[in-house]
C-alpha cells in the first residue's frame, strides 16, 4: 500500500517537476511535494499511525524515496539553470571586428636603436661589450690619436664640426676605442656605439648619423678574425646566405685596411636598385689597428695588436627595413614610427 | 681621378681592354683602386660609319626629301631616304646602318618612306648625342673631306675612349696620373711599361743672367727649372685639347696645356713663368712677409701671414708655391720666354696655405697628397720636350737646381711568419718575392722567411711593416683570406652601466606606449635654440655650446634640452593629422659650466590628444601616472612634483599654472608642464600637449636598486571611500599622512576615484573621493573594527 502509494506519489512529482520551464516553477514544484507542509511530509506524519514493527521499514522506504526525488531536484534544477543562464546570455553581443582600446597600444623603438641593440645582441655574443663616450671631442682623440697628423690629407674625408679651436663634434665613434684603451687593461673587445657628426646633408647623408665600432686588441690578431667576426655578424644580421666582401681601402687608423661589402640583401646577390645593380652593398669598414694607435694608446706594439671594424646604423638599417630616405630617420614621424613597434 | 684608357696605352699596352673594360675596372676596385663608374665614348655609336654620298636625287614623291646612294665601306652600298638639306655629292657624311641604337634609344630599321625603301639614316650631332647644351643642329653632320670610308664613326671622331671614374684613396697619390695607374696596371697584368722619349739637348741657348736660390729646404726639399725662350703661345694642338678634355679639363693654352698634362700623365704639377716678368733676374723660393699683398692667376687679391711658401723675386711673390700662381708672372699670348718649375713641396706646407685662403686646385690637391721627389728631373724634362714640340723654341742651357739633401729611400723588413700571422693565411714565399718584384720593390736582401726592401720613390706610402701586409694581402687578394673566429680568452665583460639603464628605461616607455624618437644633437631652428636656452637660464645649468662652422645658422647650437625638439616634433605630427600621441627621447643634452663641456643623459617625453572632453591637465594627470610608474619601478622613496608659482623665468614653453619642478628624494632632477597656450597660437595645433623632462645622470644615480621581497599579509584587503572637500591647491601628501596616521598598520594603498570642483563647493575648493585599502597582517578585519576605523580616518580629515 503505501509503496505504492509512494510510487505514485515520486511519478507525480517528476511529472510536475520535469513540467517546470524555469527554477522559480521547479522550485513551486519542489514545496509542493518536499516543502515542510508537503506531501512527503503528510506521509511522514502519517506513518505514526503504523505499528511498532511497520515503523522502521515504511520510514526507511519513505526517506528513500524523498532522497531519490530529492537527487533528481537537483539535477533537474542544475539543467534549467544552465538553461537559463545560456538564454540569458544568449543576447550578449561584442563585435570582435571593432578595433581594440587605444589604451593599450605598445609603443615603438626608434629603428635606430633597434638595429644598435640587435648590432650588438649579435656581437656580444662574441664577448664583445658596450662602451660610451661624450659628442664632444678633443681634436686629439678624434684625429692625433688616431694617427690623423695635423694637415694630413685624411682629414679631407672628415668634414668636421668644430666647437672652438681644439674641440670637435667627434667623427666617428673611434674615441671611444681610444678612451678604452687609455683606461683599460688589454685584452679588450668592445663595440662603440654612437652619435657621429659629419658637414653633409642630403638624401644619404646626415649631418648627425649613428655608428657601431667594435675594437678586439689580444695578443695574435689577424685579417682572417676580422673576416671571421664581420661574416658571423652579417650573416646573423642580414641572413644566413649573406656573403662578405673585403676590398681594400684606406683609414689612417688602420693597416690593412678594408671596405666591407655584403650581398644585397634586398636582391640576393643578383643586382637591384639598391645595390645599382652591382650586387654587392658597401656596409662599413674595418682593418687592424695601425701600431701608431696602438702606441699612441700606451699599449706596446710588440706585445699586442687589434683589429677594429665600424658599421654605419642608418645605412645597415635602411637595408634592412628598404628605407630610401635617410631624413626619415629625423622627422619622427608618427606613420613613421609606428611601422617599428615589433620586436627584432 | 679619371683614367682615360687611351692616355693609358701611351703608357702600357692595355689596348685589350676597349672591348672589356669591367675586367680592368673590377681588378683595379679589388686592389684598392675603386673604379666608381666607367664610361664608353662609344655608347650609342655601334653600327654608325663613315659614309660617301656617291650619288643624290629628288625623292619621286616628295619634294622635301632627298634620296641618297652611299658608299659605307667595304664595297657595300645603301640606299638612304634623307630630309636634310645640306648634302651634297660626295659629301662625307655620318650613316647610322641598320640595327644601331642611337641615343635615347632610337633604333634604325629598314623602313619605307612614302614608297621608297631606305636602309639607315644619316646623322645630325644631336642625334648622335654630340650637340652641347642650347646648340640647334642644322642639318647632317658634314664630315671632313679625308674621313676614311666604312670606318666606325666613334673611332673617326676619337669618341671610342673609355673613361675610368677612379677612387683615389688619399695613401695612393701616387695613381693620381696615368703613369701610376698605368704602373698598377702593368704590375697587375704583367704588361710592361712603354719606354720615355727623352729630351733632345742637341741645340741649347745661353741662358739670361738669372739666379736661384732656395731659403727653405724643409718645405722644398727640391727646386727645379729650365728656360725656353722664343716659344709661340698659341691655341693647343688637337691631340692636346681632345686629352685634357677627355678628363674633363680645359685647354687654355699650349703652354699651360702642357704643364697640366704633365701633371696629368705622370703626377708632377709644375708651373711656367714668363721669364721677362720675373723682376731682378732672381727667384727666391722662401716665407712670404707678413701682411704682403698677391694677386693670383684668377685675380683674388690675398693678404699673406708670413707663413705661406712662396716662389718671389726681389720685389714680392710671383706664386705661392703648389697653389697657384700670380698675375704679375703668368704666361699669356705675348709671352716670349717661359721658365717652367719642377718641385718638390712638402704635403703640409701646401695644404696649410690652400687651407688658409680656401684655394683648391689640382695642383695642391697633389701636392698636400704627395709628390714623387724622385721624378722630378724626368717630369721637367718632358715638359720641356713637348714645348719644343708644340711652342717651339730653344731650350736654355742650363738646368737650375737646388736639391739640398737627397731622400734615401726607406728600408722595411718583414718576415714570412709576420705576413701569415697578420693575414691569417699561408702565402708561398715564392709568391711573397714575385710581389715585391711586380711592385718594383727592390729586394735589398731576402731568405726565404725574411725579406728586406727598399719601395720605389713613387711609393712613399709604404713605411712599415704593416704597409707590407697590405700589399701582399691585396695582390694575393683579400678574397683569399679565410674566416676565423678569435678564441675567446678575455675574460667577460659587462656593457658600461649607463648604456645598459638607458635600454631598460627605454624598454619601460615602449611599454608604457611611447614611441621613441632620435633627433639631431643640434637643434633644427633658431627657434629651438632660443626656447632650449630659456630652458637652460631658468635651470641654471651652464651656457649653451655653439657649433663654430654649423651647416646654417639653424643648425648652430647644441642641444641642452630635448623639449624644443619634442615640441616641433608634435607640431610636425598634429599638421600632418597625428592628432593623438605619446612620443619620448633619450639623448644627450649639452653645457658649458665650469669651463668644461658636460654632457647628460636625459629623458624626455610629450604627450598630445586633440579630444575635446580632454583638458591640458588630463594630459598632465597621464603624465604623472607615467612618472609614478617609473620612479616605483626604479625604487625611488619619495618623489613629488612641486607646483610653481609666480616665476618671472620660466621658459615660455611652460604653462605659468600647469608647470612643476620634478623633485626625487630632496633633489631636483626635472620638470613637467602642459604647453603655454601662447606658443601653439597661430599654429593651427591644439593646445593639449604636455611633456616632461629628467635628468637621468641623476636618476640613475645609485641605481638599480636591488628588489627586496617584503612578506605580504594573506588576509582579505577591504575597501572604504572617504569624501572629503580642500582647498585646490591642497598637497595630496598631506591628506594622505593624515589617513596613515589614523590608519596605522593597517593602511595598505589609496586611489583617487573622484574629484568634483563645481557647484555646491567652494570655487577655491575641491570634494575628493578616496578609496582606501586596508588590510591587518594577522587577521581578517571585523565589521566593528573597520566602522571604528572609518570614523578615526574620517575624524582625521574633518580638520583639512
Amino acid at each position: 500500500m503505501l509503496s505504492e502509494q509512494l510510487d505514485q506519489l515520486v511519478e507525480d512529482a517528476l511529472g510536475s517537476f520535469k513540467a517546470a520551464t524555469n527554477s522559480k516553477s521547479l522550485y513551486d514544484a519542489k514545496v509542493k511535494y518536499l516543502g515542510k507542509s508537503g506531501k512527503f511530509t503528510e506521509i511522514l506524519k502519517g506513518l505514526g499511525k503504523l505499528s511498532k514493527e511497520e515503523r522502521p521499514a515504511a520510514g526507511k522506504l519513505v526517506n528513500e524515496k524523498k532522497k531519490e526525488l530529492e537527487e533528481a531536484y537537483s539535477q533537474i534544477l542544475s539543467n534549467l539553470e544552465t538553461a537559463e543562464l545560456n538564454k540569458k546570455i544568449e543576447g550578449d553581443f561584442f563585435n570582435f571586428s571593432f578595433p581594440g582600446s587605444s589604451e593599450a597600444q605598445i609603443g615603438s623603438r626608434h629603428p635606430i636603436g633597434l638595429v644598435i641593440e640587435e648590432m650588438i645582441s649579435i656581437l656580444s655574443r662574441l664577448g664583445f661589450a658596450v662602451r660610451t663616450g661624450p659628442h664632444i671631442e678633443s681634436d686629439e682623440k678624434n684625429f692625433s690619436k688616431l694617427n690623423f697628423p695635423k694637415d694630413h690629407p685624411a682629414r679631407d674625408m672628415q668634414d668636421t664640426f668644430y666647437i672652438g679651436k681644439d674641440h670637435v663634434l667627434r667623427t666617428h665613434t673611434s674615441p671611444i676605442q681610444i678612451r678604452t684603451m687609455e683606461t683599460e687593461p688589454p685584452p679588450l673587445r668592445i663595440l662603440a656605439p654612437g652619435s657621429v657628426f659629419r658637414c653633409d646633408s642630403d638624401i644619404s647623408h646626415s649631418p648627425n648619423f649613428y655608428q657601431v665600432e667594435g675594437l678586439y686588441v689580444d695578443k695574435k690578431v689577424s685579417m682572417a678574425h676580422l673576416k671571421g667576426i664581420i661574416g658571423f655578424f652579417v650573416r646573423e644580421f642580414f641572413g644566413e646566405k649573406t656573403k662578405t666582401r673585403f676590398r681594400p681601402s684606406y683609414f689612417p687608423f688602420t693597416e690593412p685596411s678594408a671596405e666591407v661589402d655584403c650581398t644585397c640583401p634586398i636582391c640576393k646577390g643578383k643586382g637591384c636598385r639598391t645595390c645599382s645593380n652591382s650586387g654587392w652593398i658597401e656596409i662599413g669598414g674595418c682593418g687592424l689597428v695601425h701600431p701608431n694607435v696602438l702606441s699612441s694608446c700606451g699599449l706596446d706594439t710588440d706585445k699586442w695588436q687589434g683589429l677594429a671594424f665600424g658599421f654605419g646604423v642608418e645605412r645597415m638599417a635602411m637595408i634592412k627595413f628598404g628605407i630610401s630616405d635617410i631624413r626619415l630617420f629625423n622627422e619622427n614621424l608618427v606613420n613613421f614610427s609606428n611601422q617599428f613597434n615589433g620586436a627584432l | 681621378m679619371k683614367l682615360s684608357l687611351k692616355w693609358l696605352c701611351d703608357h702600357v699596352d692595355a689596348g685589350e681592354f676597349f672591348d672589356k673594360p669591367e675586367i680592368l675596372s673590377d681588378k683595379l676596385t679589388d686592389v684598392g683602386l675603386e673604379v666608381e663608374d666607367v664610361i664608353r665614348g662609344a655608347e650609342g655609336l655601334e653600327h654608325v660609319v663613315v659614309g660617301k654620298i656617291t650619288k643624290l636625287g629628288k625623292h619621286p614623291d616628295a619634294d622635301k626629301l632627298t634620296y641618297c646612294d652611299l658608299d659605307v665601306g667595304g664595297g657595300e652600298t645603301l640606299n638612304i631616304v634623307c630630309g636634310a638639306k645640306n648634302h651634297k655629292e660626295g659629301d662625307k657624311v655620318v650613316v647610322a646602318k641598320v640595327g644601331a641604337i642611337l641615343p635615347g634609344d632610337f633604333k634604325i630599321k629598314k623602313s619605307k618612306i612614302r614608297g621608297v625603301e631606305s636602309f639607315g639614316m644619316l646623322c645630325s650631332n644631336a642625334e648622335l648625342g654630340l650637340a652641347k647644351e642650347g646648340e640647334k643642329s642644322e642639318g647632317i653632320l658634314i664630315l671632313d673631306k679625308d674621313a676614311e670610308v666604312g670606318q666606325d664613326f666613334a673611332k673617326h671622331a676619337g669618341l671610342d675612349d673609355v673613361i675610368f671614374e677612379i677612387n683615389v684613396t688619399p695613401n695612393r697619390a701616387d695613381c693620381l696620373s696615368h703613369l701610376g695607374l698605368a704602373r698598377e696596371v702593368s704590375s697587375l697584368f704583367k704588361l710592361p711599361l712603354k719606354a720615355r722619349k727623352s729630351l733632345d739637348e742637341s741645340r741649347t741657348k745661353k741662358d739670361v743672367d738669372f739666379t736661384l736660390e732656395l731659403l727653405n729646404s724643409k718645405q722644398c726639399p727640391r727646386y727645379m727649372g729650365r728656360a725656353v725662350y722664343g716659344v709661340k703661345v698659341q691655341e693647343s694642338p688637337e691631340w692636346l685639347k681632345s686629352r685634357l678634355e677627355s678628363v674633363g679639363m680645359n685647354s687654355i693654352n699650349n703652354v699651360v696645356d702642357i704643364t697640366n698634362f704633365i701633371m696629368l700623365d705622370s703626377g708632377q704639377p709644375l708651373h711656367a713663368f714668363d721669364l721677362d716678368k720675373i723682376k731682378g733676374n732672381k727667384l727666391i723660393i722662401s716665407d712670404s712677409k707678413k701682411d704682403e699683398s698677391f694677386t693670383t692667376l684668377d685675380g683674388t687679391e690675398l693678404k699673406l701671414t708670413g707663413e705661406e711658401l712662396t716662389i718671389r723675386n726681389p720685389e714680392g711673390p710671383v706664386a705661392l708655391a703648389g697653389v697657384i700662381g700670380g698675375k704679375n708672372s703668368g704666361v699669356d699670348e705675348n709671352t716670349k720666354n717661359i721658365f717652367i718649375e719642377a718641385a718638390h713641396f712638402v704635403p703640409s706646407s701646401v695644404r696649410r696655405t690652400s687651407r688658409r685662403f680656401g684655394i683648391e686646385t689640382d695642383s695642391c690637391y697633389r701636392f698636400s697628397r704627395g709628390t714623387d721627389e724622385s721624378r722630378v728631373h724626368d717630369c721637367l724634362n718632358e715638359a720641356l720636350s713637348l714645348a719644343l714640340d708644340i711652342a717651339g723654341g730653344e731650350l736654355g742651357e742650363r738646368t737650375f737646381e737646388e736639391y739640398p739633401d737627397k731622400k734615401e729611400a726607406s728600408k722595411i723588413s718583414v718576415s714570412k711568419s709576420y705576413l701569415d700571422d697578420r693575414l691569417g693565411f699561408s702565402v708561398d714565399s715564392k709568391r711573397i718575392e714575385e710581389i715585391f718584384k711586380e711592385l718594383s720593390f727592390k729586394i735589398i736582401s731576402s731568405s726565404s722567411t725574411e725579406w728586406t726592401i727598399s719601395p720605389p720613390g713613387y711609393r712613399w706610402d709604404i713605411e712599415i711593416k704593416e704597409d707590407l701586409v697590405e700589399e701582399i694581402g691585396r695582390i694575393v687578394g683579400y678574397s683569399s683570406i679565410p674566416e676565423i673566429l678569435p678564441e675567446v680568452k678575455s675574460s667577460p665583460q659587462n656593457d658600461v652601466k649607463s648604456f645598459t639603464l638607458n635600454k631598460k628605461l627605454k624598454e619601460q616607455m615602449i611599454a608604457l606606449g611611447f614611441n621613441e624618437a632620435i633627433h639631431y644633437n643640434f637643434y633644427h631652428s633658431k627657434d629651438e635654440a632660443v626656447l632650449g636656452n630659456e630652458i637652460l637660464n631658468w635651470l641654471k645649468s651652464g651656457e649653451s655650446i655653439n657649433i663654430s662652422n654649423p651647416l646654417s645658422e639653424d643648425l648652430a647650437v647644441m642641444r641642452t634640452s630635448l623639449v624644443p625638439q619634442l615640441f616641433s616634433n608634435y607640431v610636425r605630427n598634429f599638421k600632418l593629422g597625428n592628432k593623438v600621441s605619446k612620443v619620448f627621447e633619450s639623448g644627450q643634452s649639452h653645457v658649458f659650466v665650469n669651463n668644461e663641456f658636460k654632457e647628460s643623459g636625459v629623458l624626455s617625453a610629450g604627450i598630445w590628444n586633440d579630444d575635446k572632453n580632454k583638458a591640458p591637465q588630463d594630459l598632465l594627470s597621464d603624465l604623472m601616472g607615467v612618472l609614478e610608474s617609473l620612479m616605483s619601478s626604479w625604487k625611488v622613496g619619495q618623489w613629488r612634483a612641486e607646483s610653481i608659482v609666480k616665476d618671472a623665468l620660466l621658459p615660455s614653453l611652460m604653462h605659468p599654472s600647469l608647470a612643476a619642478r620634478i623633485i626625487s628624494e630632496g633633489k631636483e632632477i626635472g620638470f613637467i608642464s602642459a604647453i603655454h597656450p601662447a606658443k601653439t597660437e597661430g599654429l593651427k595645433v591644439s593646445n593639449n600637449f604636455a611633456f616632461f623632462e629628467i635628468d637621468l645622470n641623476k636618476f640613475f644615480n645609485g641605481k638599480p636598486r636591488p628588489i627586496k621581497y617584503k612578506a605580504f599579509s594573506r588576509h582579505p584587503i577591504v575597501e572604504r571611500d572617504f569624501s572629503v572637500t580642500v582647498k585646490k591647491l591642497h598637497s595630496m601628501d598631506e591628506v594622505v599622512k593624515k589617513i596613515k596616521k589614523a590608519s596605522g598598520k593597517l593602511f595598505v594603498s589609496y586611489a583617487l576615484k573622484d574629484k568634483y570642483s563645481g557647484k555646491g563647493i567652494a570655487e577655491d575648493e575641491v570634494s575628493l573621493t578616496l578609496s582606501v585599502k586596508f588590510q591587518a597582517e594577522d587577521r581578517t578585519l571585523a565589521e566593528e573594527e573597520l566602522k571604528a576605523l572609518q570614523k578615526k580616518v574620517l575624524d582625521s580629515l574633518s580638520g583639512l
